[in-house]
């Protein structure tokens, strides 16, 4: 225990140098900011601000993007409950109860308690961070070559589980995420592999060019199509302090919110959105009065508000302790850390204790920081709603060309960043998720490395992945998992989930 | 509806499509055996697993059959557009008339366009991203044409 305390002292040190302030700070701008605009979520943003980051320390780099994540889980709640638009996606059951609440004039205790439920369950994990993440890591350290691509298949598998539609074509676009992953230079024997003799593939097919042609050019043409380009008009907040009633209401609730949502995040494949709607109907199930949930219930902002932003860190604990990242955004974090030189695995936290230790400090900082820029300055962001999409999208074009370029001076870079617009358009017409592929195409070079390890100790001898413990427990758990999908009231219950 | 033109068919062949490509641009890669892989093996198993997966997701068409919701080309064709230009512009025409470019072909992939907000959006791009990626990253672009 006196160890944690230590290290806990360390991070503090390191996150509160004025450098790593002022980029905490900024991340959490930066998050609030796309949080509350509909239509640009935190993977676009994080992949478009990667390339700044380049000129950072890499402590300051990955607290800062952090600072982007679960910036945007609180300001997408400001939206939902002022105007009825969820922000995010991970906001959109916040919009029953707290629109609601804010249409019979308490839209003040909702955002207060949303902020609230959102440090709470900010605090508590990161506190579980720091005490879980080293003796993880110390188990993962006896993982081998198998065990590791057991765990992997096992990340891979889960996240079909939970994406939403088709399990059919989840699994595909994992697979065709492995695929682009092998592009490039091979590791061990040094060819060259499906470049078509492009110099700009020879290194691999750039992660930030993907992720922005995927998801920021992509998700603009497909919101240009349904949305209208308005600004939108929101009502005025009178009165923020929640009664004494509304927070012993929301204490269960904001436990609850937490437990739920620190569970899908360390599951791989989850992360805040499913979070927030398995603590919503959880929290529905053990009222004793639910015909009030969608009517205003406290609860009903409690609940999901503490899930999302408690998964948004919760999911930072595989990725720093094993160096397995459970869902894309994790992924887009192992892609920063690599291009600092930084190798993910259960080593980081021996051997980067100032990276581990610092961020974790930083975490519990920005969430201070968010209630205070989410609170007294609402009105604030609420304004921001009033710029156009029309000025918006344009801008947020420009960002994704001139981002990528500068990560080498390379225009082969953007023509890569447009080809995958193009195919991210084509997916998302034929109602392909793409999150799964990003996860596949990091993990594809890993797995292959791993697999290939695995075979060369055995000597060809594919029983090694049932003979060792570890490895045989995570196939085993893979093959529940998708047994469980199979089986018809799960996959309803999945359904149901995302619903929206 | 036509089997052929509903969602899960479609993504299927293009599931099938890029296995194919993927065989195709490595069918020089040396295979190996499971105990000393060779640059083609795993790459070869995850192309067959993509084409396997494509044909069963196109023979579920069969008994799914939804049409591909209708886009509309504007916006898709500009925003590519506006993308192509930055990629193709930057090094001949310099960063300012690129950017200008880009901004009017982006702004494009929207109707209701009034001149003078156009021009304003253009003047705001060039100040913030010369300001940022030029003087305080020092990012070396050449800002004009190299001809001037």
């Amino acid at each position: 225990m006196p160890d944690i305390l230590s290290n806990i002292a360390m991070g503090f040190g390191i996150a509160l140098t004025w450098q790593n302030i002022g980029l905490c700070l900024f991340g959490c701008v930066i998050g609030t900011i796309i949080g509350v605009l509909p239509g640009i979520g935190p993977l676009t943003t994080m992949a478009m601000i990667l390339p700044v980051t380049f000129w950072l320390s890499p402590v300051g780099a990955l607290i800062m993007l952090s600072g982007v994540f679960y910036g945007a889980q609180y300001g997408g709640s400001t939206t939902a409950i002022l105007v009825k638009i969820p922000g995010e996606t991970s906001s959109v059951v916040t919009v029953l109860d707290g629109h609601a609440m804010a249409q019979r004039g308490r839209a003040g205790p909702a955002l207060a308690i949303a902020a609230i439920g959102s440090l709470f369950a900010g605090s508590v994990v990161t506190l579980l961070i720091a005490v879980a993440g080293p003796p993880l890591a110390s188990i993962a350290l006896l993982f081998q070559s198998a065990d590791y691509v057991s765990v992997m298949l096992l990340g891979l598998v889960s996240a079909v589980v939970l994406a939403h539609g088709s399990v059919l074509k989840a699994v595909g676009m994992i697979v065709l995420g492995v695929l682009l992953g092998l592009v490039g230079t091979d590791v061990s024997t040094g060819e060259y592999r499906m470049t078509m003799g492009l110099d700009v593939l020879f290194d691999g097919i750039g992660f930030v060019p993907l992720s922005m042609g995927l998801f920021g050019l992509a998700e603009i043409a497909v919101n240009l199509e349904s949305a209208g380009a308005g600004g939108i008009e929101a009502k005025p907040v009178t009165g923020l302090w929640p009664t004494l009633g509304d927070l012993k209401a929301s204490l269960g609730a904001m436990v609850r919110g937490t437990a739920v949502g620190t569970a899908f995040g360390i599951l791989p494949g989850g992360g805040p959105t499913i979070a927030a709607f398995s603590a919503y109907s959880l929290e529905k199930k053990v009222s004793r009065s639910p015909q009030r949930f969608g009517k205003g219930a406290i609860e009903g902002v409690a609940a999901p508000e503490s899930a999302n932003n408690a998964a948004a860190q919760a999911c930072f604990i595989p990725m720093l302790s094993l160096g397995i990242p459970p869902n894309a955004l994790m992924a887009l974090m192992i892609g920063a850390m690599m291009v600092h030189g930084i190798t993910p695995g259960p080593e980081i936290i021996s051997k980067q204790p100032a990276l581990f230790w610092g961020l974790i400090a930083s975490m519990w900082i920005g969430n201070l920081m968010l209630v205070i820029l989410n609170l007294p300055l609402i009105g604030i962001w609420v304004k921001l709603l009033q710029v156009p999409y029309s000025y918006l999208f344009p801008s947020i074009i420009i960002l994704c060309c001139i981002g990528t370029f500068t990560l080498n001076s390379s225009t082969a870079d953007v023509m890569v960043m447009t080809v995958f617009g193009v195919i991210g358009y084509a997916l998302r017409k034929l109602e392909c998720e793409p999150a799964p592929l990003l996860l596949g195409l990091v993990l594809g070079p890993m797995l292959e490395e791993y697999f290939r390890r695995a075979m060369v100790l055995s000597d060809g001898d594919w029983s090694i992945f049932v003979r060792r413990p570890i490895s045989l427990g995570f196939l085993l758990l893979a093959l529940a998992l998708l047994l469980a999908v199979a089986l018809p009231n799960i996959r309803r219950g999945r359904d149901e989930a995302f619903r929206e | 509806m036509n089997v052929l033109l509903s969602k899960d068919f479609l993504a299927g062949i293009l599931y099938i499509a890029f296995g194919l490509l993927g065989l195709w641009l490595g069918r020089a890669l040396e295979t190996g055996s499971a105990d000393a892989m060779g640059p083609g093996y795993f790459p070869r198993i995850v192309c067959a697993l993509l084409i396997a997966i494509g044909a069963l997701l196109a023979a579920t068409a069969l008994v799914r059959r939804e049409a591909v919701e209708r886009g509309r080309l504007r916006p898709f064709a500009f925003i590519t557009l506006s993308c192509l230009a930055f990629a193709l512009l930057l090094r001949p025409l310099g960063l300012i008339l690129t950017l200008v470019i880009s901004t009017v072909l982006a702004r494009l992939a929207e109707g209701n366009i009034r001149i003078v907000p156009l021009l304003l959006l253009c003047l705001v791009m060039v100040v913030a991203n010369v300001g940022i990626f030029v003087l305080a990253l020092r990012i070396v672009i050449p800002l004009w044409p190299a001809a001037l």
